[in-house]
């Protein structure tokens, strides 16, 4: 018997979330001692208007530093962790999406070292050197991200190799305010594939090695508010309420996320994120149906677990009656598009950039995702372990939009 | 089953106690203790003999010959001397029952981090920042860790008693129209004693499934914990503690008069809470659920309790401008009495 009570839990991230809970700010800065604070913000962000909302005073124009996440490498960092120490900053607000946001918690992990530090120095699983390092707000722009609530942090590599992961307390931030007006900027389909990152979250979370009975409530609670609000959030994106909602889905899957580690779909898309131009969320927006369905062949405890988990918690609604988990998640994103864009892609033989008239991924490339993700930290916590074989089975399955060979008879995805 | 899912403006959340529960993470215990940056910790037992000699034999093991210090529970205040040697730590690991880890938290103030490995007779309050009545950001203490090999030490009427006080949180939790996050820590509250029931029931008390059992019931106590730091303070809780008086009635019998009026409010305010509540519980009516908890606790004087909370309302509420937010509750007690409160 596999005890049930043997787990850790803890997330010492102060979650302030609601319509307008922005306006704490200025308080917030005082709680912390945050006098003179640096803006990391995302260029998206701050060309939307989004920093309007945070009325900044006209002095601290100075200490915004404006960053493009399609640019954030590792003289990045080493820029702005100079910059940190030079203008005597005493604490980091990031504003941004997700890839600002690790960028944020790199700087304040990194600016808590000697100068000559290395990021590669600091890779590892679970770093346990506790570090005084400065205070950290972060303040989401996009849906789904769920890194305002995480002690992980991923720096895109451009020399081709695997990305950087960081694993250390330090990089938890201090408060995360999760409020629905920062995302309004957020398009829907960027908004699609935020939500296809929280499923992607809350379902790997259900079926990881670290799994426990309060994950399982923080991953059903995040489900349940994901499948109530997801359609409207995406198309009405001026729904306050469901934004709220939504956003809030995306803090509570990523504190279970927190706890649990990730999965096959999670490492595969970081993989992917890293190796291609395939942004995160629409990685996962494809290959999560298909992990999905190999991490739940053949009625494995995990499965059972999920149906049992999922039929006593969600409304009859949803929808999930009668069918797998994969083959649900693959229509309930499906229907999320539908009407929205009819060119968004389903496999990722779709993805494809119209300024150059050329596929994202080519099938020649599968093998190296598949190998990156192999070696990466997130797929030890996976339950089933999956070989390079499986892992290439599913970007194959994904790439071409056929069901992986494992045995299953479900019709096409498409 | 209808979720709640309603978002609150401005509402906050964390989790401030990080908890490690299993079989033997006592053993773990330096690593737990370097990864929040201490060092040298004053280690403080219980006073009982059979505390002290369980936590002595696991630290012995650990610890090989490196020096440490272990201390008992203080009976009187501290000495000058004393203080300043306990300042020379840089923090304080608690083992024991409440008692012990009460004394640790008023010890530890607001100077030394607090850890605490609770096991023996448990209040409940053990992860919350409190010590009875008093209230405190300084006294929630920063890690937890429950050792079956400790745990398992309890009896079974103090391990049902400190689950009354557990769900007394709970419900107080569910009743305050708790956000999202919230929500699913007073569930896990549920799903914990849920399990542990079972466990209970099922278990002899030496074996496998009483060491599980206790364990649960620890993660319960954490549970709670959290509930109680990102609620509030609660009018009820407040009115149960208001009972709580020497002599009279202990936390754990006013939380079982109280509970199964707690059911009913929530079946009463929010039906689809009281569904929900119901499906996680396998089931298994809510009602019957903590009437179950409350006979274990063979707490006993409940009609007492409920009479003196309805003759001595005004009395026992801590403040009359809060009178309305127990309104509903009041009115239960008084129609199973026959009598106005």
């Amino acid at each position: 018997m596999i005890a049930q009570a043997n787990f850790t839990i803890g997330n010492p991230v102060r979650t302030l979330h609601g319509e307008d809970s922005i306006r704490q700010l200025p308080f917030l800065l005082d709680e912390l001692g945050m006098h003179n604070p640096l803006y990391l913000i995302s260029r998206s962000a701050s060309t939307a208007g989004v920093t309007d909302l945070l009325a900044l005073r006209s002095d601290v124009a100075g200490n915004q530093v404006i960053v493009s996440s399609r640019e954030i490498s590792v003289d990045t960092v080493d820029r702005i962790v100079h910059a940190f120490h030079v203008g005597s900053f005493d604490g980091i607000i990031a504003l941004g999406g997700g890839s600002i946001i690790d960028l944020a918690k790199i700087v304040k992990l990194l600016s808590a070292y000697p100068s000559d530090t290395r990021l590669s120095d600091l890779e590892g699983w679970a770093l346990q050197h506790t570090r005084t390092t400065s205070p950290l707000i972060i303040i989401p722009t996009t849906i789904g991200t769920g890194s305002g609530a995480t002690r992980v942090a991923y720096l895109k590599r451009f020399d081709g190799t695997r990305m950087l992961r960081l694993d250390d307390p330090a990089l938890h931030g201090d408060v995360t305010i999760v409020d629905p007006k920062m995302s309004k900027a957020a398009s829907s389909l960027q908004t699609a594939m935020g939500i296809a990152s929280i499923l992607g979250r809350a379902f790997e979370s259900l079926i990881s090695i670290g799994t426990n009975v309060a994950v399982e409530q923080f991953a059903i609670q995040a489900l349940s508010l994901v499948i109530t609000h997801a359609y409207r959030v995406v198309h009405t994106p001026h729904d306050l309420e469901s934004r709220a909602a939504v956003s809030t889905a995306s803090q509570l899957a990523g504190i279970a996320f927190s706890q649990t580690g990730g999965s096959i779909a999670h490492a595969l898309s970081i993989a992917m994120a890293n190796g291609s131009e395939i942004p995160y969320g629409l990685a996962m927006w494809i290959l999560l149906p298909h992990c999905l369905r190999f991490e739940l062949q053949g009625g494995s405890a995990s499965a059972t677990r999920m149906e049992e988990l999922l039929g006593s918690s969600l409304e009859p609604e949803s929808g999930l009656e009668g069918i797998d988990s994969a083959s649900w998640i693959a229509r309930f994103l499906q229907g999320l598009t539908t009407g929205l864009s009819p060119t968004m892609p389903n496999r990722l033989y779709e993805v494809y950039d119209p300024r150059v008239q050329k596929r994202l991924l080519a099938p020649h490339q599968l093998e190296e995702v598949a190998l990156a993700a192999l070696d990466s930290f997130d797929m030890l916590t996976s339950r089933t372990k999956p070989n390079l074989r499986d892992l290439i089975r599913i970007l194959e399955a994904a790439y071409w939009g056929y069901p992986s060979d494992n045995g299953t008879t479900e019709k096409p995805l498409r | 089953m209808k979720p709640h899912n309603t978002i609150r403006s401005h509402a906050e959340f964390s989790i401030p106690v990080r908890c490690t529960i299993g079989d033997d993470c006592f053993d773990r215990i330096h690593v737990i203790l370097a990864s929040h940056g201490v060092t040298d910790p004053l280690w403080m037992t219980g006073a009982e003999p059979k505390q002290r000699k369980a936590v002595r034999k696991i630290l012995a093991a650990i610890r090989g010959t490196h020096p440490y210090t272990v201390i008992e529970i203080p009976s009187t205040p501290l000495s000058e001397e004393e203080r300043s040697k306990l300042s020379s730590h840089d923090s304080i690991v608690a083992c024991g029952d409440s008692r012990c880890i009460e004394v640790a938290k008023t010890l530890a103030g607001s100077s030394l981090p607090l850890f605490i490995v609770p096991f023996g007779t448990l209040d409940g309050l053990e992860c919350q920042g409190r010590i009875r009545h008093a209230a405190s950001e300084h006294t929630v203490p920063k890690h937890v860790i429950f050792d079956g090999r400790l745990s398992r030490l309890t009896n079974e009427v103090a391990l049902a008693r400190t689950i009354c006080v557990v769900l007394l949180e709970a419900c107080t939790t569910l009743l305050a129209n708790p956000e999202p996050l919230l929500l699913s820590i007073a569930m896990e509250t549920f799903i914990h004693t849920h399990k542990a029931l079972d466990l209970f029931i099922s278990s002899g008390k030496k074996g496998r499934d009483w060491r599980e059992c206790t364990l649960l019931a620890g993660a319960a106590v954490h549970a709670a914990g959290v509930c109680a730091y990102n609620r509030g303070p609660s009018t009820i809780i407040a009115y149960t503690e208001a009972l709580a008086i020497e002599g009279f009635a202990e936390l754990h019998q006013a939380a079982a008069a109280l509970l199964p009026y707690l059911i009913r409010l929530i079946e009463t305010q929010d039906p689809a809470k009281h569904d929900r509540l119901q499906s996680i519980l396998s089931g298994m009516d809510p009602h019957e659920f903590v009437k179950v908890w409350t006979s274990l606790a063979e707490t006993g004087e409940t009609e007492r309790i409920i009479g003196r909370l309805c003759t001595e309302t005004h009395s026992l509420i801590p403040s009359q401008s809060r009178i309305r937010e127990l309104q509903s509750l009041l009115q239960l007690l008084s129609e199973d009495q026959g009598a106005a409160p």
